[in-house]
């Protein structure tokens, strides 16, 4: 072998020395870095957080450490450079190998002679020994020293994760409790697709509805009782651990944990599975049918949290009137949801395939089911439809039901037949006298007076009030026909104000009377306008307010057809006479005061006010009872007051970390108080001081 | 003051909610005949989905078709049930099985809770009238109307002890739907039960 061959190898070996080197460094510099956080976690309890940044840190001194090391072996890399380290440690060399790396010529072989002459082994073996011994030597007092430890403290520094706080062993742990550390497991139902959680010292457990709870604990030697709802739960040993099993329940409960050394409350909050929202969009709303032929388009929307199993249509056809009702109950349209969380129902109805009768009432409504094995499974609904089916010669008639019109008196003419004769007579007005003319412009003036006057019947008596000029005539006749339209209007509402009316709420606040009304006024206005255009023989000018009175008697029989509909009798019962203790006239309904508002927020108000009192104590007891009073408060809140329970849990947990809660409990105490008074009489500027 | 009670009579979207125009008066005749209470001589309607329903301790909902209930409705109905009133329904067809029935049981399963057989114990009947046998037998059911059955208990929604929700399949609505004067044509007045349920509903 000659002298370069040679050199080459001892490069190759001094190469795998420096990666050794790098590597034991790495190791022995992350495994001290670990001791030390396991080392202050035995101390001081380390939070998950702070020991995963600690293996990350760890991670990185370890390539620090290795980069170090590389970068002060890179020597290596270079002939020249390990035949003067070759030369450095073995004088007897007397640089021929370094000579030998350059052309030599005639000397060439009596420079190999030297080298040929030399034992490298002791150098390499010293460069091995400092390159590697030094860290393993680190690293075996590293793994002597977490040997020491308490057991779970390396693993807690190599391995954190969340719920690893058991197996930290506690300080001072002769007398602990089993509720010291306690950990759970929530399991949410296989239907959600939801992954496990572990949470560590839970004062709220927030999970599914019919999750499967998993608590667990440190077993000491007193025996742990867990209750929910004064109901025991089952608590079983395992080793060194306690655990309980449940499952989240479907209402808000407060689960109780006691070892005799002290007591731990959890609060199991539930969160419920949606029913499937189903949205009908297509019938988009109620219909009255002409024919029964054709087909109907519907389309719902679907859409669900966790996923659909299925929808479908449901229609009920209800067939008779009066106290003879038939049903026919039908489902179509099925779909798959697939697990979807949205889908739709698509579907033409044929209404002939239904066999639809005159008078027929279609309900339809669109549902749909939802996966939940576990609380289900969940099934919503749409808004119905209703689709009516129109009786023979329904649509002729002007009134449903309740207050038809006035019948027809045959000894009036109608608006339509006083405009056309107000027509003829202007175009006879050349051909004419000018005596008949005036009279029977005069003589149509009496008619349309007439008619007016049965109109003015139709409003005041549905309004509820004598119409006294129409009946009386001359002054108050025409004081009530100087009114303009909106003036009358306003004196049929102040009419109208009774309580029966009040109740029913119609558009923008008005009443279906003066709603009916309405035009009936206009035209009743109109009509006075002829009347005096016919008197002093201006047919023409009589003309316009005419046609708008007919046009106005045209919209109120449409007005009828809509409010008239369902509006049962007003039966006045003579209490009175009833009770034999006189006459009373039927005076309007006086609604019941409103009960005063539950008491509920005032007994929560004052079980918030003894865990304050409790909370102002000075010792750590009371501290602890006055926290497990708000938690208590806060499970009752949950199911009706989620700002109350909100500011409660943020209370709690303030309150745990030894913090200021004021302002969470200053928010609690506001959600728990009344709407604001306003006092009138005082602007908003003024009364701000 | 003391308040007059109002009868009241829910309007609801869907349905023939109007169907028993008479049995407010009915009742009111009653109440006022039999009882001291204050009462208003007329009774008024009000839309399910308003408001003005926390205004009255008891109200009325009958029909003969099925009952399908908007969120607005079905909210408004669970708060006013949340908040102490009481509703009073009536199957005006007298059915186990009819639409009316399966709908507006349902409607009241999502609002308040299901129904349970009211025991013919209970203090509803005998908070004023004393009805042994629990609720009284209907025409409708006796003449083999509906479903042909005559049904021995009411059923209701029970929260705390008290009555929410009072469901009947008997068909008041039809029993006592007749005008308040013809009532001297009876020799025993059949409409006794409404005024217990009057009664439960101001004082429990």
């Amino acid at each position: 072998m000659t002298a370069r061959e040679r050199l080459r190898r001892v490069q190759w070996l001094l190469g795998v020395t420096a990666v050794l080197s790098a590597a034991s460094w790495a190791v022995t510099s992350a495994t001290l870095l670990l001791l030390l956080i396991a080392c202050a976690d035995v101390a001081v309890p380390l939070s998950l957080s702070f020991r995963r940044t600690g293996l990350v840190l760890a991670t990185l001194v370890a390539l620090i450490a290795a980069g170090v090391a590389l970068v002060r072996a890179r020597g290596v890399s270079s002939e020249e450079s390990v035949a003067l380290w070759l030369e450095d440690h073995l004088p007897e060399l007397r640089y021929s190998l370094v000579t030998l790396l350059k052309p030599v010529g005639a000397a060439e072989a009596t420079l190999e002679r030297v080298v040929a002459g030399t034992r490298w082994r002791a150098p390499l073996e010293r460069a091995l020994l400092r390159a590697v011994g030094v860290p393993l030597f680190l690293l075996a007092f590293a793994l002597i020293v977490a040997r020491m430890l308490p057991a779970g403290s390396a693993r807690r520094a190599l391995t954190p994760v969340r719920g690893d706080v058991l197996a930290r062993t506690p300080t001072g742990a002769r007398n602990a409790s089993a509720l010291e550390s306690i950990v759970a497991r929530v399991t949410p139902p296989a239907y959600s697709g939801l992954a496990s959680v572990t949470i560590e010292q839970p004062t709220t457990i927030t999970a599914l509805a019919g999750s499967q709870l998993e608590i667990e604990g440190r077993r000491t030697d007193a025996p742990v009782d867990a209750r929910v709802d004064s109901q025991r739960v089952a608590v079983v040993s395992d080793g060194a651990r306690w655990r309980s099993t449940l499952t989240m329940p479907v209402r808000a409960e407060a689960l109780r944990f006691a070892d005799g050394i002290r007591e731990r409350w959890v609060v199991l909050e539930p969160r419920a599975d949606s029913v499937p929202v189903v949205t009908l969009t297509l019938p988009a709303r109620d219909s009255v049918l002409r024919t029964r032929a054709g087909r109907i388009p519907i389309v719902a929307e679907v859409h669900d949290d966790f996923g659909l199993a299925g929808g479908w249509l449901e229609l009920i056809i209800s067939s008779g009137d009066g106290e003879q009702f038939r049903f026919r109950t039908l489902t179509l349209g099925h779909t798959s949801g697939g697990g979807a969380r949205s889908s739709a129902i698509r579907r033409m109805l044929p209404l002939d395939s239904l066999r639809l009768e005159p008078g027929d009432v279609l309900h339809l409504r669109a549902m749909a089911r939802d996966r939940n094995t576990v609380t289900g499974p969940g099934i919503g609904s749409s808004d119905t439809r209703t689709l009516r089916v129109l009786r023979a010669g329904e649509g002729d008639s002007v009134a449903m039901e309740g207050a038809p019109p006035p019948a027809a008196d045959s000894s009036l003419l109608s608006q339509r037949m006083l405009v056309l004769l107000t027509e003829a007579l202007v175009k006879q007005r050349r051909a004419m006298a000018h005596e008949p003319f005036v009279n029977e412009s005069r003589r149509i003036a009496g008619d349309q007076a007439r008619l007016r006057r049965r109109v003015a019947d139709v409003i005041f008596a549905r309004l509820g009030s004598p119409a006294p000029g129409e009946e009386q005539g001359g002054v108050e006749e025409e004081r009530r026909g100087g009114m303009t339209p909106e003036q009358l209007l306003r004196a049929a509402e102040a009419a109208t104000g009774t309580a029966a009316d009040k109740t029913l709420d119609f558009s923008e606040d008005e009443s279906p009377v003066v709603a009916t009304n309405r035009p009936l006024l206009e035209a009743y206005q109109a009509m006075w306008d002829a009347s005096r255009s016919l008197e002093i023989v201006e047919p023409e000018r009589a003309l316009p307010p005419m046609r708008r009175a007919l046009e106005a008697i045209e919209r109120a029989r449409q007005v009828e057809r809509l409010y008239l509909r369902g509006r049962p009798p007003v039966i006045v019962v003579d209490l009175a006479r009833v009770r034999l203790s006189g006459s009373r006239e039927g005076a309007s309904a006086r609604e019941r005061t409103p009960r005063p508002a539950d008491s509920l927020a005032a007994r929560r108000l004052r079980r918030l006010e003894r865990a304050l009192t409790l909370l102002s104590g000075a010792h750590a007891p009371q501290r602890t009872a006055a926290i497990d009073s708000l938690l208590l408060l806060r499970v009752d809140a949950l199911a009706d007051a989620p700002a109350l329970a909100t500011s409660l849990a943020t209370a709690i947990d303030v309150l745990r970390a030894g913090r200021d809660a004021t302002e969470a409990l200053t928010s609690a105490r506001r959600a728990l108080g009344e709407a604001p008074l306003v006092t009138p009489g005082l602007s908003s500027w003024g009364s701000a001081w | 003051m003391v308040s007059e009670f109002v009868f009241a009579t829910v309007q609801y979207e869907s349905g023939d909610w109007d169907s028993a125009p008479l049995v407010p008066a009915n009742l009111i005749d009653s109440v006022a005949r039999y009882t001291s209470i204050p009462v208003s001589p007329t009774g008024v309607i009000v839309p399910l989905s308003s408001p003005d329903l926390m205004r009255y301790p008891l109200v009325y909902l009958t029909g003969h078709l099925p009952v399908r209930l908007s969120d607005a409705e079905r909210r408004s109905l669970a708060r006013y049930l949340d908040r102490g009133g009481m509703l009073f329904v009536d199957d005006h067809n007298h059915d186990v099985d009819g639409q009316f029935h399966k709908t507006v049981t349902d409607e009241i399963r999502r609002a308040a809770g299901p129904l349970v057989e009211l025991p013919n114990t209970h203090p509803l009947y005998t908070t004023f009238f004393h009805f042994d046998d629990g609720p009284p037998t209907t025409s409708q059911e006796l003449n083999g109307w509906g479903d042909n059955l005559v049904h021995r208990h009411l059923m209701a929604v029970v929260r705390g002890g008290r009555i929410v929700v009072l469901y009947s399949n008997k068909d008041y609505s039809s029993e006592w739907g007749y005008h308040p004067e013809n009532k001297r044509f009876l020799s025993v007045d059949n409409t006794r039960l409404g005024v217990n349920i009057v009664v439960y509903a101001l004082t429990r």
